[in-house]
């Protein structure tokens, strides 16, 4: 199946014929599946990526059809699902946090503590994920992460962007205070970050 | 100063985009589900043939009747023999993790699924009753480069028996056909997005045979069950999982059919749906689990001869049979 139009365009041609539904995932799934599996990780994201896009598939009738991009309003429809497993999402972000570094084989004493540093670093971002407020992580997982724009963003969740802007703001200074008590270690971020699990 | 958006987008990273062949499992089922929601409704108690050809009997010849067809059936009360079995299947595609099975099922909920306590030696008489029903389906072997052919209202599907060979589906009301490629030496060629096949872009894979050579004793079910279920977080959920696979897409012989009843029947949480209905719209009672906050699914029998049916939101009553080409209709 193939379509060569905006989304919206398949949208609407889907209305009468439901198959062009699947361009749409051609298009977007991967994506959505991805958000879903840093979110609530791979074991369910592959339920809640059929979910997302059936719960599209049942609205779009009311897609508004002057948004050629489907994107925002497919991420708005996963958070919702996402919103409904919270408690399963801060449960993995201090999961991750709590495994182990993989391999304990003892290595160069540099990659040793870079490792350190990495769990270390990647445990306090984790903490900071899961202390934050729902709405504020939302927003900034789908800016940092998905990289959508403000804009998107508040398409799919359906706020004003200035909301957008305050709830971000709010996030990144949780996250900067939470990665503030180790400031020694954050010249190495970016290569921690790289090599770090 | 740190960037935490950037600290932000770096741990993302760690979390790999999927291609979209990798997710072509719950495309498929998607788009059954998409077509499956304008198909026109079953007709109740239309008997619509699950017709077993015999092996050795030219493909394309439905065999109508099959002779003696509770010859290895566990002694057990008047039930004429039957001229055809019927399936009602599902998302029946093979998928390539037990995850992927179900999606789609979701929010295809029964209308009235049991919220009291759980009833298990209840279900667990069910399932046996339907392993009894299941061990009276007419034998017949599969040879390795036939085809599952499976029909519903929602398409039709040509599913290689070892997985070798290329396969493929269609869907109702279009002339598309979709290729379901095989696995051979360990590599299967791609599909692109257009539902071209690429055979000079190949994968990794591991044969998904529509005839698996499966255990026929409720112990070994059990394990192999276990098996399949190991590390996840819910052993129900992912053998019921496999088991819906099983049943949708797969063709078991009686014994391995009866075999995964009654290896069902002794997992936790497995509940009673009083009256279920299938994806042809059939009442039944239903042998339900549900996982992860989500809609009960559900496994629904006749409530007679528990004889199984399908399952909720499957794909209609289909018709399965044995053939010796990919696109060949009996």
């Amino acid at each position: 199946m193939t379509h060569t139009g905006s989304d919206a365009e398949v949208i609407t041609d889907s209305l009468r014929e439901p198959e062009h539904f699947g361009v749409l995932f051609n298009r977007h799934g991967p994506h959505i599946h991805r958000y879903l599996a840093r979110r609530l990780g791979h074991e369910p994201a592959d339920d809640l990526l059929a979910e997302t896009f059936l719960v599209a598939f049942g609205k779009r009738d009311r897609y508004v059809a002057d948004r050629p991009d489907a994107r925002p309003w497919l991420y708005g429809i996963a958070t919702h699902l996402v919103a409904q497993h919270r408690r399963d999402e801060v449960r993995r972000y201090r999961l991750v946090q709590a495994v182990p570094p993989a391999g304990d084989e003892p290595g160069h004493a540099e990659r040793v503590a870079l490792d350190v540093t990495s769990q270390a670093l990647r445990g306090l971002l984790l903490d900071a994920l899961a202390g934050i407020s729902d709405g504020d992580r939302d927003v900034l997982l789908l800016v940092a992460q998905e990289q959508l724009s403000y804009e998107e963003v508040a398409t799919a969740l359906a706020i004003p962007v200035g909301t957008v802007r305050s709830r971000l703001h709010r996030a990144r200074q949780q996250v900067r205070a939470a990665l503030g008590a180790s400031e020694p270690m954050t010249t190495t971020i970016e290569e921690v970050l790289h090599h770090g699990r | 100063m740190v960037d935490e958006l950037r600290l932000v987008h770096e741990l993302g990273q760690d979390t790999p985009l999927r291609t979209a062949d990798e997710l072509s499992d719950v495309r498929t089922r998607l788009m059954l589900s998409f077509t499956a929601s304008q198909a026109e409704p079953a007709v109740t108690g239309r008997r619509a043939g699950l017709v077993v050809a015999a092996a050795n009997v030219p493909a394309g010849v439905t065999l109508t009747a099959v002779p003696e067809a509770v010859e290895l059936g566990t002694p057990r009360t008047v039930r004429p023999p039957r001229r055809k079995f019927r399936f009602a299947l599902g998302f029946g595609l093979p998928a390539l993790t037990a995850a992927a099975v179900v999606a789609g099922l979701l929010i295809l909920a029964p209308a009235d699924p049991i919220t009291g306590p759980t009833q298990p030696a209840h279900a667990a008489d069910i399932l046996h009753r339907a392993a009894v029903s299941a061990a009276t389906l007419p034998d017949v072997e599969p040879r390795p480069d036939q085809f599952l052919y499976v029909k519903r209202t929602v398409g039709e599907l040509w599913l290689s028996m070892d997985g070798t060979r290329d396969g493929q589906m269609t869907q109702a009301g279009s002339p598309e056909v979709s290729p379901l490629p095989g696995c051979r030496n360990g590599r299967k060629a791609t599909v692109d997005r257009y539902d071209k096949i690429q055979p000079s872009i190949t994968e990794p894979c591991v044969p998904r045979p529509a005839y698996p050579k499966l255990p026929d004793t409720a112990d070994g079910m059990l394990a192999y069950l276990n098996g399949e279920a190991a590390g996840n977080t819910s052993p129900t959920n992912a053998a019921a999982k496999e088991a819906m696979d099983l049943l949708e897409a797969r063709y078991l012989r009686p014994k391995a059919r009866a075999a995964l009843f009654e290896a069902l029947s002794r997992f936790e949480g497995v509940t009673v749906v009083p009256d279920a209905v299938d994806g042809a719209g059939r009442h039944g009672i239903g042998i339900g689990w549900s996982h992860y906050g989500s809609a009960l699914q559900v496994l629904v029998f006749d409530k007679q001869s528990h004889e199984y049916l399908g399952m909720s939101g499957g794909g209609g009553v289909s018709e399965l049979s044995i053939v010796d080409a990919a696109g060949q209709r009996p």
